[in-house]
């Protein structure tokens, strides 16, 4: 298996296509600071809160990058010359679910890194306890991994590569509209208060009513649990700045990446590879 | 031209993938208007089904992306589009069997869709609102997908790798749901806010000017950002708050004929290797 990674390792420093994605994450990253900056710079006095709101473009750029490193393996006849020379199927699995979660993480660190280095020339601070800020990293980290073991399945078990770029693609756009909807779903106020003309002709806040958008009972429960389950709801959490259990969110994304990682080997294993 | 676009239904009505895409479209918008529809409290007869099922508008425009470029990139990745050639077809008239051919797709996903929201009928009773809007909302969606498909089959038949056309068309539907949102949230920012003040020690409210008001030129251009973008009416759908469907229409025609001319234009001067 170490051959099979420095393998993969040597193709991922060639591949053009990670370079893009890894440049396109760092600039994007910048950019949107740069962006926030220009309209709020006291921003950089919360650094550790700006270098979070990136989580979700790099998973964009992963998606592509997993989608056609892995592709390749197909399209190129390398993955039947891997088993030939005695290499075994699970190898072959989990040799791709670390490049790919490498990538993930390196991407990640890319998107941070000129966050980071811009943020403190212009004498930016954390804005946040260091402890909880490591934490927020951890939860980034992990969430990339399990991501990218979701993309390995996809990369694994489907032999085109177009295939595979398209449904790696729109299962991201999917998960990342869907966090985003569920966020904002969970986000809307139990009760509402409009405002109504008083006798004496003034405008008064009016009695506080039950919202009908407010979602309760199991269906919020259900909500919030898939939310924190799903690394796309943590990144969506991270960069809306109210992560629900942080301390949880690490073990959710190992039981993400373990669920994930056995359920795509074992159907590797049986896979026809023609 | 019409040979070309009947194999061109030929394959796809054998086409798996499209097939798959339209019925799961369809299942998966009617359990989603389900679950909202059974999850409504209170009196159901204050909501409208429309709500419930146009909210996917725009991500059914991406499925239909990704459904037209696994179709028309087989053709360049089994090289059929130099049999064509060869066999005496015009670059013109496959290119045209094409752009049509993806319209076929996108609007079939986009009937699915339409077909898959009537699930909540039994619950919430069908549209609230009256024929003739009806009726002008669902040509919208049809007008939406007429639009983005031409633009996905310029993708589909000028990039010859499948995988990078995939990555080229479905960033590029994103990017456009994103822009759309964007431009319409803040053309949605009202003209006058009011605001809380508190005057010796009693509250009071006064009507005071939004800075983040969009006026003038500037919205004018905001304006047309969204009627020209492919996804705008998407979005506006998905509210169902169509403003101005004769200027969406209008974009989306222009869009289209403008896309398909450069597309045939390039696909002309392509060197097909």
């Amino acid at each position: 298996m170490v051959r099979l990674l420095r393998a993969n390792f040597a193709r991922l420093w060639k591949t053009k296509s990670f370079w893009v994605c890894l440049i396109l994450a760092f600039a994007l990253a910048l950019a949107n600071f740069l962006s926030t900056y220009s309209v709020q710079p006291q921003c950089v006095e919360k650094l550790g809160r700006e270098l979070m709101s990136g989580g979700m473009n790099v998973v964009l750029f992963l998606s592509i990058s997993a989608a056609l490193f892995l592709g390749t393996d197909y399209s190129n006849g390398t993955i039947r010359n891997k088993l030939v020379i005695g290499h075994t199927r699970a190898e072959i699995y989990f040799s791709n679910l670390v490049t790919t979660a490498a990538s993930g993480v390196i991407m990640l660190a890319a998107s941070w890194t000129g966050v980071l280095i811009t943020g403190l020339c212009l004498g930016g601070k954390l804005g946040m306890p260091v402890g909880e800020f490591f934490m927020y990293m951890l939860i980034s980290v992990c969430a990339a991994v399990a991501i990218s073991a979701l993309f390995n399945v996809i990369g694994m078990l489907i032999s085109s590569k177009s295939t595979i770029v398209t449904i790696t693609l729109v299962s991201t756009f999917v998960l990342m509209i869907g966090a985003a909807v569920i966020m904002s779903m969970l986000a809307a106020p139990e009760y509402v208060q409009g405002y109504e003309m008083s006798v004496n002709g003034g405008v008064v806040l009016s009695e506080p009513e039950p919202n009908p958008s407010y979602v309760s009972g199991a269906k919020r429960d259900i909500m919030t649990a898939v939310n924190d389950i799903l690394p796309s709801g943590q990144f969506v959490q991270l960069e809306m700045g109210s992560v629900h259990s942080p301390e949880f969110m690490p073990l959710y994304s190992l039981g993400v990446l373990a669920a994930a990682t056995a359920v795509g080997a074992l159907a590797f294993r049986r896979k026809d590879l023609k | 031209m019409p040979r070309i676009f009947q194999a061109n239904m030929f394959r796809l009505r054998k086409n798996r993938i499209f097939w798959l895409s339209v019925i799961l479209t369809a299942l998966v918008t009617a359990a989603v208007v389900l679950i909202d529809c059974l999850s409504i409290r209170g009196d159901v007869s204050e909501y409208a089904l429309e709500s419930c099922a146009l909210s996917g508008a725009p991500l059914v425009q991406i499925v239909g992306a990704a459904v037209i470029i696994l179709f028309l990139g087989t053709d360049h990745s089994h090289k059929t589009i130099r049999n064509k050639l060869i066999v005496g077809n015009q670059r013109g008239g496959i290119y045209s069997a094409d752009v049509l051919t993806g319209i076929v797709i996108g609007c079939s996903i986009n009937a699915a869709w339409l077909i898959g929201g009537l699930a909540g009928v039994p619950i919430l009773g069908f549209w609230k609102m009256k024929s003739a809007e009806a009726l002008l909302y669902i040509v919208m969606s049809f007008v939406g997908t007429v639009s983005l498909s031409s633009v996905t089959a310029l993708i589909g038949v000028l990039i010859q790798r499948k995988s990078g056309a995939a990555v080229g068309a479905l960033v590029l539907a994103f990017a456009l749901i994103m822009d759309a949102g964007a431009v319409y949230t803040r053309l949605g920012d009202k003209k006058e806010i009011m605001n809380g003040v508190y005057v010796n020690g009693e509250l009071t409210f006064e009507i005071t000017e939004n800075p983040n008001y969009i006026s003038g030129l500037k919205r004018s251009v905001y304006e047309l950002a969204l009627h020209v973008n492919p996804l705008g009416s998407s979005v506006a759908l998905s509210n169902c708050d169509l403003n101005d469907p004769a200027a969406d229409i209008a974009g989306a025609a222009f869009v289209t004929v403008f896309v398909s001319l450069l597309g045939a234009a390039a696909f002309r001067r392509k060197d097909l290797k």
